[in-house]
């Protein structure tokens, strides 16, 4: 199993589409921290470092990246055939499935961590220039973190088991984002009570955005890891009867 | 290269169990559709076995069930007597190569062999040898989508390699390769099968089965149609050119002798199943001149043509 975890990993530091991934999230994390401290009123930039709005920006999209991250774990490798070395080297399914949870989660863990790390780099220095006090608490930084790490890996963990079950890399990516981007948001104008069960709205509670309508963080995090065990299970399932043709 | 280099510790080897593969009335059905039905063949130490056949006539599915990528719909595929997921070492007992596009494009030659490697527990010197091996050494920190299609079969190959195996079963590797490569590929899979290990190599043009496998299995529509030595298979579908003239008398003298005449234009006979000394030694029983006696070439697509063909169904 350690063989398995290394390999994966290595898949993932040797794959260009992954660093292309984190330059993305960079720029779209950095653009929205530069956005909000610019154009916000004074009076919505005081506070903390780690509830500042600006930390929204991480933690709305560093998380999507994570579930790109799990959805591209499988698909990438039926897209190119790898997956036909991968399963000669390591015809135990489960345990390849089990390397690519690992490798994802640990993956979700670095773009949380990057993600918080540029905003601050990016958000204090504007702030100090407008003049604002900073101040932040090391225990209040470490629960936002800790959060946004949490929620980014289940949130890799329902991608590897979805991708693994679609197969196909763009029915896979696109039905997930149109479910979580527009889906989920239509839904919750006609149906409010049903809406903040769903998985996106359950990822969002775990970060603790929006806790006037969405669930707790504690139990946003139960109710994801449930879509992420069965996504997970789902996909072990298929892949243990599937034949690779 | 030298097939030392390849496979370094195969002298110290126990010698390979035989069967080294062993496929049990072996049985696929897509849907309605059957692939593979009722197959048993076996592959011998030893010796390079062809898996020969026109194209969709199931040998891709046969080896993705011998390699447990497909379950099969009955009967069993045993790899020195396990099914392959059961294997406890794959890598260093079976190396395979089934799609010339099985990489990411974007990652280079050698980190696809690394992250093989790693899986395996093989070292990363390894890889370096392999690549060595294979000639891929200048291109390896290549994207692997910038090679050649002969370079994409030597990565194959590579990492078929990567664990030393026992056991090699590649599916159309001559594809893309120039004839100095089938050559290349001929001597070293001669070498390794020579150290006493397996060897199954598929192909749908016999003449190339012809340069690379000792002994051939020829499937056609999921089903076996004959196992046997190339050298029989190629002989048996042997013809003969017979130039004469009193070519209607030595017809008739050859079919009484049991020497079938297969057409008889002008002064020209064609004669299967016979050695040109038989024909000869006939000719000079009954005292008839020949003026010439040769052996069609074309002949070896045409008894696979035979073999697999509208005849054989």
């Amino acid at each position: 199993m350690k063989n398995q975890i290394g390999s994966e990993f290595r898949k993932l530091v040797t794959t260009r589409s992954v660093y292309a991934m984190l330059a993305g999230l960079l720029l779209v994390v950095g653009l929205g921290v530069v956005a909000i401290t610019t154009g916000g009123e004074p009076g919505s930039l005081s506070g903390p470092v780690e509830h500042q709005t600006f930390m929204n920006a991480s933690l709305t999209i560093a998380p999507l990246f994570g579930l790109l991250l799990g959805l591209r774990a499988f698909t990438d490798e039926f897209r190119y055939g790898s997956i036909v070395p991968t399963l000669l080297v390591s015809p135990i399914r489960r345990r390849v499935l089990g390397g690519k949870l690992v490798a994802t989660a640990g993956g979700g863990v670095v773009l949380s961590v990057i993600a918080v790390a540029v905003s601050i780099a990016i958000g204090v220095p504007i702030l100090i220039v407008k003049g604002m006090d900073v101040t932040w608490s090391i225990g209040g930084l470490a629960v936002v973190v800790g959060r946004l790490a949490g929620a980014t890996v289940l949130w890799t963990a329902l991608g590897v088991g979805l991708g693994l079950a679609v197969k196909h890399q763009v029915a896979a990516v696109a039905g997930t984002l149109v479910w979580i981007l527009a889906a989920e948001g239509i839904l919750s104008g006609l149906v409010p009570h049903v809406a903040k069960y769903f998985p996106g709205a359950a990822g969002f509670a775990v970060v603790g955005l929006n806790p006037a309508e969405l669930l707790t963080p504690a139990l946003g995090a139960l109710l994801l890891g449930a879509y992420a065990l069965v996504a997970v299970a789902l996909g072990s399932v298929l892949m243990q009867r599937r034949d690779i043709t | 290269m030298s097939v030392n280099a390849m496979n370094r510790r195969s002298i110290e080897r126990t010698p390979l169990g035989s069967p080294a593969i062993s496929v049990r009335g072996l049985t696929k059905r897509f849907g309605s559709v059957r692939a593979v039905e009722d197959l048993s063949l076996e592959v011998h130490p030893g010796v390079v076995t062809g898996f020969l056949g026109p194209n969709g006539a199931g040998k891709s599915t046969t080896l993705r069930m011998i390699l447990g990528l497909v379950a099969p719909s009955e009967g069993s595929a045993t790899v020195l007597g396990m099914p392959y997921r059961s294997l406890p070492e794959p890598t260093r007992t079976v190396g395979a190569v089934l799609e010339t596009q099985s990489f990411n494009p974007l990652r280079s030659g050698r980190n696809h062999l690394r992250v093989l490697a790693t899986a395996a527990g093989i070292p990363d010197r390894r890889v370096d040898e392999v690549l060595e091996a294979v000639g891929l050494e200048s291109a390896a920190r290549r994207n692997a989508g910038t090679y050649s299609l002969g370079m994409r079969q030597r990565l194959g190959l590579a990492a078929a390699l990567l664990g030393e195996p026992r056991i090699l079963i590649l599916d159309e590797p001559a594809n893309g390769l120039d004839p100095q490569g089938i050559r290349w590929l001929r001597d070293l899979l001669r070498g390794f099968a020579a150290e006493g290990n397996a060897v199954l190599v598929s192909s749908h043009v016999l003449t190339e089965m012809a340069q690379l496998a000792d002994e051939a299995i020829v499937i056609n529509r999921g089903r076996l149609v004959k196992q046997a030595s190339l050298s029989e298979l190629t002989s048996d579908s042997r013809e003969l050119v017979v130039v004469t003239p009193e070519a209607v008398r030595l017809a008739d003298a050859l079919h009484e002798r049991g020497v079938e005449v297969m057409t008889r234009d002008g002064d020209e006979l064609h004669v299967s199943g016979a050695d040109p000394a038989r024909v000869g030694m006939v000719a000079f029983e009954i005292g008839v001149p020949v003026l010439g006696l040769a052996e069609k070439e074309s002949s070896l697509e045409d008894a696979f043509l035979e073999l697999t063909g509208e005849d054989a169904r």
